[in-house]
Parts: structure tokens; sequence; C-alpha cells
């Protein structure tokens, strides 16, 4: 078998090649530690959809994330929003996973015809799963939730106050 | 040729553009919606009424009157109150200061909202219907005496009743829409002979657009009510009915815009 150099052969060489340097990383895989990342989650705040891009870092014993994210309000309804957060969590590292107390503080615009803003601050827990723990796709699977409140703002003197919560699922890189 | 492409483009953006022509006036069913999850106030709390008011689009409220057993009148849509409220038994059995006392069993714990001076100028910001919870012709007369004793503006209130004797007992004094379940329940002797009344009020789904635009061709109008879903608001608006009582004002005030 050594030696030929037929096309079947050097696609073989390869698909072993690749699969190898992955199984290798497999074993020295990369620690959800010191390093920042991105993700995207896809969740639900009370009735509003939202698609939701971040990018953050993951310390040892704490994340710190920043968020924005696009939806829709009351399911279908066309009034986009727009919102944007920072979110901060502990972390607790376990063999595949890990858990994370998390507080969000978000800012978002609503759009027309309304076109107020509003504030929503939130506590819940984020977990995070090793999907993959090749270096070359590190990728994590993410699901959070949480409750909190929300101040929605449509004038000075038009506040009103209300129970909120979310959940999201998503999907993060974290850069080697 | 680029005048052509651009003349075209223009065409295609215009024809792309969303129009809207809907002379459809959305309400709020029982302020910001009966039973509605995403509510941030109970329905017909003070608070609901001033943040259905407050939203862009939204001409105004529908709330549900009852009267206490000294002749006072509430804000309040079941026949108990046992599953809403910290209390028992129904309104009508209730005193003034008993009522008083009662709140809603919801974390903001939102009083029950007695419709007084106070509470008619809150509603006269906008137009609202007075849903009446009858429980008799004998009530009726004394529901009216009390309406009539709050000096409301009939140009910014208008009553829903459930039945034709209600209809002449309050037609004198008030705007008048006749609640109805079916269509077949209108005939033509009635709606010929009842000047009197302002229109009907039914169920979106028990009506359709063609029997809509009978009535408002012989000068009814039509509240359209018991719409919450996606699907259940568009269909009721594109029927087209003078009035639209929504359960979901946001998603309703979003979708036809």
């Amino acid at each position: 078998m050594v030696g030929r150099n037929t096309y079947y052969f050097r696609f073989w060489v390869m698909f072993l090649t690749i699969f190898l340097i992955g199984f290798t990383n497999k074993i020295s895989a990369q620690e959800l530690k010191h390093r920042p990342f991105i993700a995207y989650s896809f969740g639900l705040q009370k009735m509003d959809f939202i698609h939701q891009l971040s990018a953050g870092f993951q310390g040892k014993y704490m994340r710190l994330e920043l968020q924005q994210g696009v939806g829709q309000r009351n399911l279908a309804s066309g009034v986009v929003f727009s919102q944007t957060g920072i979110q901060s969590a502990y972390s607790i590292q376990l063999d595949k996973a890990s858990l994370h107390p998390l507080f969000r503080y978000s800012f978002g615009l609503l759009g027309k015809p309304f076109g107020f803003h509003y504030h929503r601050a939130e506590l819940g827990m984020l977990c995070i799963v090793e999907w993959s723990r090749f270096t070359k796709i590190p990728f994590d699977l993410t699901f959070s939730s949480g409750v909190g409140r929300g101040l929605e703002i449509q004038a000075v003197n038009n506040r009103h106050r209300y129970l909120d919560y979310s959940i999201n699922l998503g999907l993060q890189y974290a850069f080697k | 040729m680029r005048l052509s492409s651009l003349m075209g483009a223009l065409l295609v953006l215009w024809g792309c553009s969303k129009v809207n022509n809907s002379t459809t006036k959305i309400f709020g069913h029982a302020a910001t919606g009966l039973q509605n999850p995403n509510a941030i106030y109970h329905d017909n709390s003070l608070d609901a009424i001033r943040y259905a008011s407050s939203l862009t689009g939204c001409s105004g409220v529908e709330v549900d009157v009852r009267m206490d057993a000294q002749g006072q009148l509430w804000l309040f849509h079941d026949e108990l109150l046992d599953d809403e409220t910290n209390l028992s038994g129904s309104v009508e059995e209730m005193t003034t200061d008993e009522l008083t006392s009662g709140h809603y069993r919801t974390l903001k714990k939102e009083p029950l909202l007695k419709l007084d001076a106070a509470t008619t100028a809150e509603l006269s910001q906008g137009y609202t219907f007075l849903d009446l919870k009858i429980s008799g012709i004998s009530k009726a007369q004394e529901l009216k005496s009390a309406l009539l004793a709050l000096d409301i503006d009939t140009a910014k209130f208008a009553l829903i009743v459930s039945s034709l004797s209600y209809v002449d007992l309050f037609k004198s004094d008030f705007q008048v829409f006749l609640s109805i379940n079916e269509v077949t329940e209108l005939t033509s002797e009635l709606l010929a002979n009842e000047p009197g009344l302002r229109g009907v009020c039914i169920r979106s789904a028990n009506i359709s657009r063609e029997e809509i635009n009978f009535l408002k061709s012989i000068h009814k109008e039509v509240i359209c009510y018991e719409v919450r879903s996606p699907k259940g608001i568009r269909a009721g608006l594109i029927k087209e009915p003078t009035y639209l009582l929504t359960d979901d004002l946001k998603l309703t005030l979003g979708l036809r815009n």
C-alpha cells in the first residue's frame, strides 16, 4: 500500500490525518477558562423572540459578556426591538459542563408604532455544555434562563414595571 | 435606459410599500386584554386603563361594569370574585366597603376599581365602551340611575348590553350596542325599528366580512371581540369591523401597522 499515489489513496491519507489530529486534540482538550468567546443565542423574553450575539471573556471564576440582540415583539407582530446588555456570571466548573449564576442588565428600544425604550434586570443561571473538545472546532452549547424585573418607559411620567423572564438556547465558540 | 431602470425600481418599491388603510379602531378588551398572560396589569384595573390609553394607535378601552349591593358601580368581569381577587362571592352581593378593600391576586395587587367621577375622568382620555353586566331588569333601572348620576359624556362613552329590553331602557340617554352571539339574532325588523341601536357587539369568529359590510351599509356599527392569537387578530383586522376589542393590544397595533 505504501507508495501508491492514486487519488483514493491520497484522499484516504488526508482523511486519516484530519481524523487523528482531531482525536489527538480531543485528548488534550481545551479548558474553559481564561479565554475570550463569541456566542449566538435564540430565546424568549416574556413572549418576545430574540436573536442575540455576544462576545466576552471566560475567567477561572468569572464570566463577562456583552450582548446585542434583535427581536420581534409579541410573536409575528412585526414590531422589532433592539436590545443591548451586559452579563456577569460566577463560574462553577464541572467535568464536561459549567454552571454560571448570572446577573444580566439590558437596555432595549422598541420599534414603531411604539418607539419607547425599556430596561430589564435579571437573575438566572447559565449552563454551558462542551459539545466538542476539539481545539479546531471548540463549540459549546449554552442554555440560560432567568427571572427579573422590566421597566418600560413610554414617557417621563409614564413608566411601567413588570415581571420579566427569559429562556435562551445558544452556541458558543471559545478561542484558544 | 438608466431613467427607465430607475423608474422601474421606484415602481417596484412603491408597489411593495405597506399602506395602512384600515378604518378599524383598536380598543383594549377589559383595558389591556382579558386573561392575557403577557399583560402587565390585571384587566379592568386603573393601571391597565392608563397603560392602554398611553399606547399609540389605541382608541380607547372596553371595561366591564357591575353594581354592588349599595348601588355603586365597579369594573369587574367575572361573575364571582373568588378566582381573581382576595374576596369571595359576587360584586352584586358585596357592600361598597368590602369591595373597597378588595384587590386582585397579582404581584402588583391592583385594587378593584370603582366607577366614580375620578375613573370616568381617566376613561375620558379616550373612547370607552361600558359592558354592562346586569343581573335583571329591576337592577337595570338602578344601574341606569347610577350611570346618569355620574354625568358621563355620551360622546365619549357607549354602552354594551346583552338584551333588547336593556336597549329600550338605555337608548334614550346613551349610545347603545347590543351584544349578540350569532348574526341570525339580528332580524331585519329589529334593525329597521331600532334607530336608537348604534350597532352590535359580536365575537369575531361569529361574523363574516360580508355581514359586517351589510351592517355598515345600513349604518350600524360593529364591535368584534375575542381576538387574541396572531391568526385571530389578523382575521379580525381583515374583516374591518368598526371597532376591534383585542386581548393583546401591542400585538394588534403591531400587526395593523
